[in-house]
């Protein structure tokens, strides 16, 4: 079922939570609502699930107008940060809820909602903690669980909020692509919030950045990070350099000009800078080195510039290797590619 | 806890243990220990005379009848005033909940004395009650009026942390698997209320059988009809018949007793089959 977001806005007293923004997602897509907390990604969510009203604009789920409806009419699926579990049912009872609650000419009989419930525990990998309680679970579990029991009652639209933020590192990373293939299987229209880039890029279709109640971008995960529409974006997908440079004749430039001359916005990703030995080129500038992290896949190096900004470049270990760098050495730094943004 | 080996983060549990068994000794046990020793001087063929009489039988119904109904009602109102007091803001609402105090600290006979003044045929409720025909003071309508008061606190004061423990998200959950509203009270949320509910339950209806204060104001104390126990312990003494008194109070003790075990018994069950995490 898709989704179609009109011109929503919502206050909560003088907090503007989100300021007409207007979101179409297609039947069958997963799309991440990603951004900074406070951005509106949670409160539109609620709105989409009828959990909240939104002061002016319109929810639309198929194509028919759903604003006035209560969420018990939407038939959508929703999963907390927080799991909030049955804690008094066992497992097998917190997933068949939704089918136990219909009214009787619509309930399934107990030998369809016992299958039902078997296949989807199946699904989420927990068929044999069926009679366990959600307190002896751990928290990747319960999690499932909640997927689980939000699945049983088939809604058209599987809305997730933070749903991994409450795990730890690891467990997030088995559970969002063990979502992914989850959602290639079924096929449910999803949405789902988060504030962590990479879980974003990962596992959605399509990202829609956020930012102080409106949407910044929307776009495929590639859109979003080489292609950003706007600083805030460029900002919040990855680590990145900013630096106060200049824009002469189309072309951007790391060092701080004149004042009031082209002033812009230059950001570079540390992967995109190179260190040397020499000067090369009229982008390079001189740095020393003031601290370097080889541990793990790349190999962080952190610097401070002639004019006295801090930088960090990553180094591939064969680079740094080559380079042989040392604490305190003064070196060139060369950026590959620029982004600038003109102020 | 069996600890043997085990470290305990606290120490003094001998200390502790020591301490609690000679203070519930002073002050509960060895009190109550004399009033069955004094009721030990009575053969049990005596006892029983005692209690049998229909004077007697008609003040532990009315006793127990009024207090379950009295601790019943308030179950049912004080969940509902619990509710309001945790969950919606509204002006006065500070207020409104130091008023959930007030029986505590109201001299019973206070209590009562207003109550009749309220409730008596020129009251100002009584008034209207006796134009439906319903008449409340000096009535077991009256006792129970008196017992329901009495008892509220006890009812509001178990559930409010109870009810602020449970997450709103877990309501909004079970709505959006399309259950109704009284579907996800009944289900959802009654389960983690039961066990609180029921302690709120047990101690108003303890607190209403030892009742006497108000109730003697508004009952109206007529043998067979509105003479609840402890005003039959009182009479008893006042006519110096000293092991009279003390036998239909052993016996009270020990039915009360009796009840509030189940009661406690029925709230450990409820407690372990709706394991809270």
């Amino acid at each position: 079922m898709s989704i179609e977001v009109r011109n929503v806005s919502k206050n909560f007293g003088t907090f503007a939570a989100l300021t007409d923004v207007s979101l179409t997602v297609a039947t069958g897509e997963l799309v991440a609502l990603l951004g900074p907390s406070g951005s509106g990604k949670t409160t539109l969510l609620r709105i989409i699930a009828g959990m909240e009203d939104p002061d002016s604009g319109s929810v639309l789920l198929e194509g028919e107008d759903a604003t006035t409806q209560r969420i018990q009419q939407r038939k959508v699926g929703f999963v907390f940060q927080h799991y909030a579990l049955f804690r008094h049912m066992t497992v097998f009872d917190n997933i068949a809820f939704g089918l136990n609650v219909r009214p009787r000419g619509l309930r399934p009989s107990k030998e369809e909602i016992r299958d039902r419930v078997m296949r989807l525990l199946r699904l989420v990998q927990l068929d044999r903690m069926a009679d366990r309680r959600p307190a002896q679970l751990s928290g990747g579990q319960r999690q499932r669980v909640a997927l689980a029991r939000a699945l049983a009652v088939e809604p058209k639209v599987l809305l997730l909020d933070e749903p991994f933020g409450a795990l730890d590192a690891k467990v997030r990373k088995e559970l969002r692509r063990w979502l992914r293939r989850l959602h290639d299987e079924i096929h449910v229209t999803s949405v789902f919030v988060t504030h962590d880039q990479e879980e974003a890029l990962e596992v959605a279709d399509r990202v829609v950045v956020m930012n102080e109640g409106r949407i910044e971008q929307v776009g495929t995960s590639e859109d979003v990070y080489h292609h950003p529409a706007n600083p805030f974006v460029y900002n919040f997908l990855g680590d990145v350099n900013l630096f106060h440079g200049r824009v002469e004749n189309g072309q951007p430039y790391l060092h701080p000009g004149a004042e009031g001359e082209g002033h812009a916005l230059v950001f570079v990703r540390p992967h995109l800078l190179d260190i040397q030995h020499e000067p090369s080129g009229e982008h390079s500038f001189k740095a020393r080195v003031t601290h370097i992290n080889p541990a793990g896949p790349v190999v962080k190096v952190e610097l401070i510039s002639e004019w006295g900004q801090p930088v960090q470049v990553n180094l591939t270990q064969e680079r740094y290797r080559e380079l042989r760098l040392q604490k305190d050495a003064s070196v060139y730094v060369i950026p590959r590619e620029l982004k600038a943004f003109i102020e | 806890m069996k600890t043997r080996g085990q470290k305990r983060i606290l120490p003094g549990f001998g200390l502790t243990m020591g301490f609690t068994l000679v203070y519930l000794s002073l002050i509960v046990l060895i009190p109550l220990s004399t009033l069955f020793l004094k009721a030990s001087s009575l053969s049990l063929r005596e006892i029983g005379d005692i209690i049998m009489t229909s004077r007697s039988l008609a003040a532990y119904r009315l006793s127990f009848g009024a207090s379950f109904a009295a601790a019943g009602i308030n179950a049912v109102f004080g969940l509902i005033v619990a509710w309001v007091l945790v969950r919606y803001k509204f002006w006065g609402k500070a207020l409104l909940d130091g008023l959930v105090d007030l029986p505590f600290a109201l001299p019973t006979a206070v209590a009562g004395i207003s109550l009749t003044t309220l409730y008596s045929e020129k009251g100002w409720l009584g008034g209207v009650l006796a134009e439906v025909g319903i008449k409340a003071a000096y009535t077991r309508l009256g006792i129970v009026i008196a017992l329901t008061f009495i008892g509220l606190p006890f009812v509001v004061r178990t559930l409010q942390p109870v009810i602020r423990e449970i997450d709103p998200e877990v309501e909004e959950a079970s709505a959006g698997l399309g259950a109704r509203r009284w579907q996800t009270f009944l289900y959802v949320i009654f389960p983690n209320l039961l066990p609180a509910l029921l302690t709120g339950f047990a101690l108003a209806f303890a607190r209403a059988l030892g009742e006497y204060g108000s109730v003697v104001f508004i009952s109206g104390n007529m043998p067979n009809k509105t003479e609840i126990v402890p005003l039959l312990i009182m009479t008893k003494f006042e006519e110096y018949d000293y092991a009279g008194a003390t036998a239909i109070a052993a016996s009270m003790l020990v039915l009360s007793f009796l009840l509030l075990l189940t009661i406690n018994l029925l709230q450990w069950w409820s407690r372990r089959h709706h394991a809270v995490a």
